[in-house]
């Protein structure tokens, strides 16, 4: 019974519980290493990478960061710049046209609002893999293909409907009283919008921008058919790296961690909006 | 007078708003279609207004997705190659055709169907007794719940990469580790594992979402129904089962529908531990839209791919939106 019920009291220790610790040490270790493998991989000696025999204590070297951000082959400084703009753009284009978009569905309901939130909602859920067939044409006809545009543009695209639909969320939960009290002091709606509500909002907008930010640095969808050479972002870099005998282990490491590290430090910023981001709708109707 | 009319037309309003807050929402309730006179210009500035905000994104959202989708369905009607000088041709629905008849496509639909059934369900049942772990009480479990989580929080590209270093089949860990169980090492994405390994990959990072869900409408349950349950003599199975899971249905509904979505959708980690192959065993459709389209220059056949996809993904979204609204909870 007390597996399951909230006891405040502290449970007895029972073989029960003893295995109840077995397993959530094991599922961590299931969770963490990996990841801590990698980070381990980008900080291990060459010589000491991909060895039949593995070695968990080393002296950690930062030769393949230098690596990567030298200029040698394997260097990333080029793909790491494209992926910063494309995602820096698009996730302030994004966010910016959404916070109007919410604002104008949740706050100022003008007629038929309800349906533009469903064609929203739907929207949201279109798979990417859609856009790759006619981004490509498209980009190739208007002399975009390779370009940071071509990636931005579909990116504004994608996270628009992501963002209105968390944003609403947010807009609806502010005390509508705020508003009407600064309009009555005088603002207009717009002013009021930008004096009271874009500041309340703050937070919630900072979690969106996350998503959006995620979203983009993290996409290999489009940027794989949408790039070339001089667009080429970090995740279609890290698939041209093909798993043969050359593979400089350690860079590739290195180069994940620079990848993974700003997702997962934004994303522990914002932890508490992850459901609501990941399954925007579901709480809003 | 009409902000209480206003107030009385149900019209627009969301389900949200009782009667009671309509009415103090005043003059910035939705105004009713019956305002007259200098009223209605009013009512027409409220719309002008909202429109105006919506109207720049709706715009951007519809020319740079919706037209391109829609432009999509119309490339998949053609027999369209990137090489050669032969222009598009229409053909009707001959790609689709194609797709359901050759063994080639067909094969990968069926296993994109197997690798979806099989993933979803492990995770919904693993993250489900993931979650039940985790609703005991333990020391430091804000901790282990944020680790427990970070596979969720990493991207695809990210656990391609770090599943090629553990499952390399010279100096991969998992191989090592097996070989202290005396255990030959397997060639994890040769031609026999490959789909089982991607199997595990997708299981890997998507089973913290289900736990991270289910777990939290596990706090939501009130103790003293579990407590009643086991007053009356229900084992933990029935607990389980009889208490427990009808009670946070919908969050298995709702878990459901996203996993399945993104499950149809798999591509980056494939793409960077197999690009779909050794020959295309690993093979699901959002890959095969890309080998299609963009490897064998057969445009026209990639979108038809790519139609597929959107499809099924519509058809869950049309369920899901359904659901939303029977039952808008969580």
């Amino acid at each position: 019974m007390t597996l399951l019920s909230e006891t405040v009291r502290r449970p007895r220790f029972t073989v029960g519980r003893a295995w109840a610790y077995v397993a959530l040490v094991a599922l961590l270790l299931v969770a963490v290493f990996p990841i801590l493998w990698l980070v381990l991989t980008s900080l291990m000696p060459s010589n000491l990478i991909m060895r039949s025999t593995p070695t968990l204590v080393f002296t950690p070297t930062f030769e393949h960061f230098a690596a990567i951000f030298g200029t040698g082959r394997g260097a990333i400084t080029t793909y790491l710049v494209n992926s910063v703009i494309v995602t820096l753009v698009s996730t302030v284009c994004a966010v910016a046209l959404a916070i109007f978009a919410a604002y104008g569905i949740a706050r100022v309901r003008p007629r038929g609002h309800e349906k533009l939130s469903l064609l929203i909602l739907t929207s949201r859920m279109l798979p990417p893999v859609g856009l790759v067939v006619p981004m490509y044409l498209i980009a190739r006809n208007t002399g975009l293909l390779d370009t940071h545009l071509a990636l931005i543009l579909p990116y504004i695209a994608i996270n628009i409907p992501l963002a209105t639909w968390m944003l609403q969320g947010f807009f609806m939960d502010l005390p509508k009283e705020l508003e009407e009290a600064a309009m009555i002091d005088g603002c207009g709606r717009v002013m009021a919008f930008v004096r009271v509500v874009l500041p309340l909002a703050g937070p919630g907008i900072a979690a969106v921008s996350v998503f959006c930010f995620v979203l983009a640095w993290n996409d290999m969808v489009l940027a794989l058919p949408l790039t070339l050479r001089d667009a080429v972002t970090l995740p279609p870099f890290m698939s041209q790296v093909r798993q043969e005998e050359g593979v400089a282990w350690g860079q590739l490491g290195a180069t994940t961690v620079v990848v993974m590290a700003p997702v997962i430090l934004f994303t522990l910023a914002v932890q508490r909006w992850i459901v609501s981001g990941l399954t925007a709708g579901a709480a809003k109707g | 007078m009409t902000d209480r009319t206003g107030a009385a037309a149900p019209a627009l309003r969301s389900a949200r708003s009782t009667p009671e807050t309509a009415a103090k929402e005043g003059p910035h309730g939705l105004g009713a279609a019956s305002a007259n006179g200098s009223r209605r210009s009013w009512w027409r500035s409220r719309n002008a207004l909202g429109y105006g905000f919506i109207a720049g994104p709706l715009v951007f959202m519809v020319v740079v997705l919706l037209v391109p989708i829609a432009y999509n369905a119309w490339v998949s009607l053609h027999d369209w190659s990137l090489v050669g000088t032969t222009p598009p041709r229409f053909i009707g629905l001959d790609n689709y055709l194609e797709i359901v008849q050759t063994p080639r496509w067909r094969g990968t639909l069926l296993r994109t169907a197997v690798y979806v059934i099989v993933t979803v369900s492990v995770q919904v049942v693993a993250g489900f007794l993931i979650a039940l772990l985790l609703h005991q009480h333990f020391p430091r479990a804000k901790v282990a719940r944020m680790l427990l989580l970070l596979p969720m929080m990493i991207s695809e590209v990210v656990v391609g990469n770090i599943w090629r270093l553990l499952l390399n089949y010279n100096g991969g860990l998992i191989n090592w580790f097996l070989g202290l169980f005396g255990i030959e090492p397997v060639f994890w994405l040769g031609p026999e594992h490959a789909f089982q390994s991607i199997l595990m990959v997708d299981i890997w990072q998507n089973v913290p979402f289900v736990t991270l869900v289910l777990f939290a409408a596990l706090q939501t349950l009130p103790s003293e129904l579990l407590e009643a349950a086991a007053i009356d003599g229900a084992n933990r199975w029935h607990q389980v089962r009889s208490v427990i899971v009808p009670m946070i249905q919908p969050a298995f509904l709702l878990v459901l529908m996203f996993q399945t979505m993104f499950a149809i959708r798999s591509f980056s980690t494939i793409w960077l531990l197999t690009e779909g192959g050794p020959g295309d065993r690993t093979s699901l459709l959002a890959i095969d839209v890309f080998r299609a389209a963009l490897q064998s220059y057969d445009i026209g056949l990639g979108a038809a791919l790519s139609w597929c996809l959107l499809l099924l993904s519509l058809g869950i979204t049309v369920l899901y939106i359904r659901w939303l609204k029977r039952d808008p909870l969580v």
